[in-house]
């Protein structure tokens, strides 16, 4: 470990005191953003048109390659000392992204759901919130 | 996000440096975009078999054979001898590049060919005897129900429908109910005419024997085999049920005996046959089945143009692959591809053989995607057809 954290600060530190590791953050993230936005529009294609995405394109390895890139994002933000707090304090009830993405939430769930005997809609919907819940708790609770 | 902005402050030092590298950034997700956007509106369609699993659902090359019609599914090709080999497609391409890998104690062949000829399967059978006229049969009309006397025993037609696609009215003599007492009456029907095309519910059916009958995959997979609505059948259940259901008709299927295909350059009329393309030399029966049957237009002179290339060995492995062009293969004259190789200066044995067709990049292929896509998204939402 002592040795990891000194190979770290050898190679580490002069890329963060020029400025290079701030460039390679900013872009990192940018990246993350139009891929997420790809991932949510590939999703919702694969949602309306079952198999048309997934035949050609793994969706699961493109999620995979987002979720590491994130946890990358993440440890670089904590070594540059940059918290998402300002980022998520953008996140209110006027911001136009919740909205779009609750209506979007909404819209998947009536596609996916609309053949679906009416009796288990309420149970699958209130499960998907719970869980969307929890994961925000775990994700984002200030304890 | 703002994209006006950084999301961290940059030093002032790396400011030039990021803004080009944003600009790369950008210029690579368009380019991906647009390489994903041309993939899915003009897709690579890749068919294989791979000799070591003959018999896996994998394979979508179909029936692997000699020219003699022996089945050559264990990829041993003898020196100077052909294997066939067929693939079922729709729409137009502009290339096909196929790649043969051989076993790795296989010789290794100097001279290696490939070809692709484009027409329907059946098409490409060996032409038969002619056909001189109607099945030789003697036919009764008795208390309204058609019978057929086959073997001294009276064979009942299992509707007035079914006679009909088999043989006009006239054909059969009307006689009194003391006939019936002259042979026994067999407890085995007789449906309708072989090849010929009926509904039921929401299916479609083609009666592919005296017993059976072939649901069809798809709509796509009935006009593609050259059919036409038109021309189906409606059947009632009592009709269908004399029928066992075989298995799904899809692409690359050999059209069941009783199909009227027309050869459009020679104006000839054939009729499929165990194995044979017969053609029909009596005019009137040609007219009677043309009537219960749209023929399927073929062109025999397009169904002899060949894409060929050399099979070229790669730098690394056993693998030989080639690309040929093959604009010249109409999708108009047939829904399958014959594979052949051949030509080999060695004894071979053959691991796998793969052949990608790449779709033609016009607007007309676009919007017969887009136009799937549509159908498919209303289906979807309940609103088109399954």
């Amino acid at each position: 470990m002592e040795m990891i954290d000194t190979y770290l600060a050898k190679y580490l530190t002069p890329l963060k005191e020029n400025g290079c590791l701030a460039v390679c953050y900013a872009l990192l993230a940018e990246a993350l953003f139009i891929g997420y936005l790809g991932f949510i529009t590939l999703f919702t294609i694969e949602t309306l048109l079952p198999t048309f995405v997934t035949a050609r394109f793994s969706l699961t390895q493109f999620f995979l390659i987002l979720f590491l890139l994130s946890f990358v994002l993440i440890a670089l933000g904590q070594y540059l000392d940059i918290s998402f707090d300002r980022q998520m304090s953008k996140i209110n009830k006027k911001s136009p992204a919740l909205w779009l993405g609750l209506l979007w939430t909404l819209g998947i769930l009536a596609i996916s759901l609309y053949k679906f005997p009416p009796l288990t809609i309420p149970i699958i919907i209130t499960g998907f919130f719970f869980v969307g819940f929890f994961f925000w708790k775990i994700f984002f609770s200030e304890e | 996000m703002p994209f006006t902005e950084p999301i961290i402050p940059i030093p002032e030092a790396w400011r030039k440096r990021y803004q080009v590298l944003r600009v790369l950034l950008y210029i690579a997700v368009i380019s991906t975009v647009i390489i994903f956007a041309l993939r899915v509106l003009f897709p690579t369609l890749v068919f294989s078999f791979n000799f070591k699993t003959p018999g896996s659902s994998k394979n979508n090359i179909l029936d692997p054979r000699s020219p003699e019609n022996t089945p050559r599914t264990n990829g041993k090709i003898e020196t100077g001898d052909t294997l066939i080999a067929d693939a079922g497609i729709v729409g137009s391409f502009s290339q096909a590049r196929a790649q043969v890998t051989l076993e790795k104690q296989s010789a290794i062949p100097e001279s290696l060919e490939f070809s692709l000829r484009r027409s329907y399967r059946s098409f490409l059978l060996p032409t038969g005897a002619d056909v001189t006229g109607f099945p030789q049969e003697s036919l009764y009309k008795i208390e309204g129900t058609y019978y057929a006397l086959r073997n001294d025993t009276l064979y009942p037609f299992v509707s007035d429908n079914a006679y009909l696609s088999r043989y006009p009215d006239d054909f059969a003599e009307s006689v009194s109910g003391d006939f019936l007492a002259r042979y026994p009456v067999s407890e085995s029907w007789i449906g309708f005419r072989i090849g010929s095309v009926v509904s039921f519910a929401a299916g479609v059916f083609l009666i592919v024997s005296d017993t059976e009958m072939r649901p069809v995959g798809s709509a796509d997979i009935f006009l593609a085999l050259g059919y036409r609505f038109e021309d189906v059948r409606p059947a009632s259940a009592e009709e269908i049920g004399i029928y066992g259901r075989g298995r799904i008709f899809l692409l690359g299927a050999q059209h069941p005996d009783g199909t009227l295909f027309l050869d459009r350059d020679t104006e000839t009329y054939y009729l499929v046959d165990h194995g044979m393309k017969r053609p029909i030399t009596d005019a009137k029966y040609r007219d009677f089945i043309s009537k219960q049957q749209t023929p399927i237009s073929v062109s025999s002179k397009s169904s002899e143009v060949r894409a060929n290339c050399i099979l070229v060995p790669s730098l690394f492995g056993q693998s030989f692959s080639c690309t040929t062009p093959i604009d010249t293969l109409s999708p108009e004259n047939g829904s399958d591809f014959e594979i052949r190789v051949e030509g080999a200066d060695a004894d071979i044995d053959i691991n796998t053989l793969q052949v990608s067709f790449a779709t033609d990049k016009s607007t007309e292929n676009m919007l017969t995607l887009l136009s799937a896509i549509k159908q498919r998204l209303l289906s979807r939402l309940g609103l088109g057809q399954e």
